[in-house]
């Protein structure tokens, strides 16, 4: 086991169009941690896991593991192990064959791949089809097999490429949880690269949030959420995505307040309207952090109207989609369980104390005084 | 199922089946007629009523099958030609088809598709172009009358397609296995060999029947560049039922059997990897 480091780490492909699919990064992950790269496909993400792993030089960095430079070396000889989205398990051999492979690849004696192969087979639940054919075996035993071919020589770095999305919902969460108790038992550093941001939030000690071949915010699960430190950040990150709208920023009798394009105030953020470059900024406020009354509203805040324009019902949770009269659209969190119908006439209002603001040009956040989040968030 | 369920499921079921069977007469008819030719006495065929099984039944016409017809006609001998010029073809076919659309498959080099095009040229033009010019090649390098003339030029016509084929099948297998396979600690070759190799069974059976029946029944070319007897192929051999002004359809039918049986026998050992080629692997694509 060791740490990883990149340096510098970027990746062009030339061509008459050169692509430039990841620029510069620096990352180091601790030994033993568990680092998600989230991002949209396209992002670059499996770019930085293939020069990671190997499998791609980059254009320019140094990749270190355990304080040694691994920039150019063979992916065989960097004893890394891999998960794929696809699980590329060998089809023409059995389970026992698939996971002791990497064993008899190292020169491991017979009896101990036995052994060995036994052992990961319990710990996942396999013994009864150690015999079988991947093709004998549903998704989830399938992805297990993957797993275990991956542990059992007990690799420096295990990496993960989108290895839950072939399953289906229920699986995934199931094989999450088995993710989580497999990193517990065998605290491998390991790199795991997804697009779904609830994989990433349950699983990693750490997340990457990649856009664009640009890492955009490196933080704990809880920072990425609660501290987003850009709007790609902000829109990509929770159950519901965070409501983002162009507003001015001004300062008024009250305090600073933020203005949508139809001249309403929509929040008064602890913020200087000094500090919002050329006065005009992204306000984001997450759906848990919005209430809403039907009709004109309680007069207690600056309350704008809309309409409800569509419903989805999560259990508990209902959301409301809420088109402002000024245009913008809103969704709302309600916990009352009562819901709205199609058509109703409301008002909302965010919570002053939760609201982000984002630079409109860079994206960048501009810090805000917020006081700690509630606990229901 | 009731009684007039299963009826009126027959009943609609009936024109489906029909056509089934047309087409099931329509090609075994032939077969059966080769069949019924070659187990009845020549003067048996020339009756005015035509009929489908063989009347009076005798073995006599497979006995050329296995002693010497006539002079220089030795049909044991023809045979042994025949597999030795097949079977080395596909072997050798195998072995540099393989290795070549794998690299076609897998590796990005310069000039990759012109050369999988170049390849592909040889089997554009009609067979028949080569005849000549491979026949004043073998003559140059005195292979003339020899299995090397016959096993090369075989693959000259087998290769191009052969190639096309296999890197098919390879483009279908997903790149990750060997990738992990190379992350496991194997080396590029030892990943081809383990992993890519296997999944590619079904190709390289389909492949290897397709060089088989294209080498086990090639006439034209056979017949340009095998002179003496001892060298002739089955479907050389078969001219020698061909006299001058009769034709002995007894000999020939039975020889015909005979000729078919090891494409059966090939057929069948090898049907498997089909059927195993029609049902899932263990990826998902």
């Amino acid at each position: 086991m060791a740490d990883l480091r990149l340096e510098r780490v970027s990746k062009r492909f030339p061509g008459r169009h050169e692509v430039v699919a990841l620029e510069p990064v620096d990352l180091a992950v601790a030994d033993g941690e568990f680092v998600t790269i989230l991002g949209p496909s396209g992002c670059g993400k499996t770019t930085l896991l293939n020069i990671i792993s190997g499998l791609i030089p980059p254009t320019t960095g140094t990749v270190w593991l355990g304080g040694r430079d691994i920039t150019i070396l063979d992916p065989r000889d960097r004893d890394m192990a891999m998960v794929f989205q696809n699980y590329a398990l060998y089809p023409s051999k059995t389970v026992r064959g698939n996971m002791e492979f990497p064993l008899r690849m190292r020169g491991v004696p017979r009896e101990e791949r036995g052994r060995r192969v036994n052992e990961m087979a319990e710990v996942l639940g396999l013994t009864g089809m150690i015999d079988r054919l991947p093709r004998q075996l549903s998704g989830g035993q399938q992805q297990r097999v993957a797993l275990g071919r991956a542990l059992i020589r007990r690799p420096q770095t295990f990496l993960m490429d989108e290895p839950l999305s072939n399953l289906d919902a229920k699986l995934r969460m199931q094989m999450r949880g088995e993710i989580k108790r497999l990193h517990r038992q065998f605290p491998v550093t390991t790199i795991y690269v997804t697009h779904d941001q609830a994989e990433a939030m349950a699983l990693s000690d750490r997340i990457v949030v990649m856009n664009r071949g640009v890492v955009v915010q490196v933080g704990t699960p809880s920072e990425i959420y609660r501290q987003p430190a850009h709007v790609f950040v902000a829109g990509f990150v929770g159950t519901m995505a965070m409501n983002l709208m162009p507003v001015t920023v001004r300062e008024a009798a009250a305090g600073t307040e933020c203005v949508l394009p139809d001249g309403q105030a929509a929040a008064r953020p602890r913020v200087r309207a000094a500090a919002v470059e050329g006065g005009t900024a992204t306000l984001g406020v997450r759906p848990q952090h919005v209430r809403w009354a039907p009709g004109p509203g309680d007069g207690t805040g600056p309350w704008l109207e809309g309409v409800v324009e569509d419903t989805d019902i999560m259990g508990e949770d209902t959301y409301l989609f809420i088109r402002l009269n000024g245009g913008a659209a809103v969704t709302v969190l309600d916990r009352t369980g009562a819901g709205a119908p199609l058509g109703l006439r409301v008002a909302v209002a965010f919570d002053h104390d939760a609201v982000h603001l984002f630079n409109e040009e860079t994206g960048q956040a501009i810090p805000v005084d917020r006081k700690p989040e509630p606990a229901r968030a | 199922m009731t009684a007039g369920q299963r009826l009126a499921r027959a009943v609609r079921g009936a024109p489906h089946a029909l056509v089934l069977l047309l087409l099931v007469a329509f090609s075994l008819v032939p077969f059966v007629w080769m069949l019924t030719a070659s187990l009845e006495p020549p003067i048996a065929l020339f009756t005015s009523t035509p009929h489908l099984l063989p009347h009076p039944v005798t073995l006599s016409n497979y006995a050329g099958l296995v002693h010497p017809r006539e002079q220089g006609v030795f049909f044991p001998r023809y045979f042994l030609n025949s597999l030795i010029v097949s079977f080395s073809t596909v072997a050798l076919a195998l072995l540099v088809a393989v290795p070549a659309a794998y690299a076609f498959s897998r590796f990005s080099f310069a000039g990759r598709n012109p050369l999988m095009y170049t390849i592909l040229l040889g089997s554009i033009f009609p067979g028949v172009n080569f005849l000549v010019p491979l026949f004043i090649l073998m003559n140059a390098v005195h292979l003339l009358d020899t299995y090397g003339s016959l096993i090369l030029g075989y693959l000259t016509f087998s290769l191009p397609l052969n190639i096309w084929l296999l890197r098919g099948f390879f483009d279908g297998i997903p790149p990750e296995m060997e990738v992990a396979a190379r992350l496991d600690g194997a080396s590029v070759w030892r990943a081809f060999a383990e992993v890519a190799l296997p999944a590619a069974v079904p190709g390289l059976v389909a492949t290897a029947i397709y060089t088989f029946i294209l080498a086990w029944d090639e006439y034209l070319y056979a017949l340009a560049m095998i002179s003496s007897a001892d060298m002739r192929t089955l479907p050389l051999g078969l001219y020698a039922y061909f006299n001058e002004g009769s034709i002995d359809w007894g000999g020939l039918t039975a020889t015909a059997i005979g000729m078919s049986i090891p494409v059966v026998i090939v057929f069948l050992v090898l049907q498997r990897y089909f059927i195993s080629a029609l049902t899932k692997g263990a990826l998902k694509y």
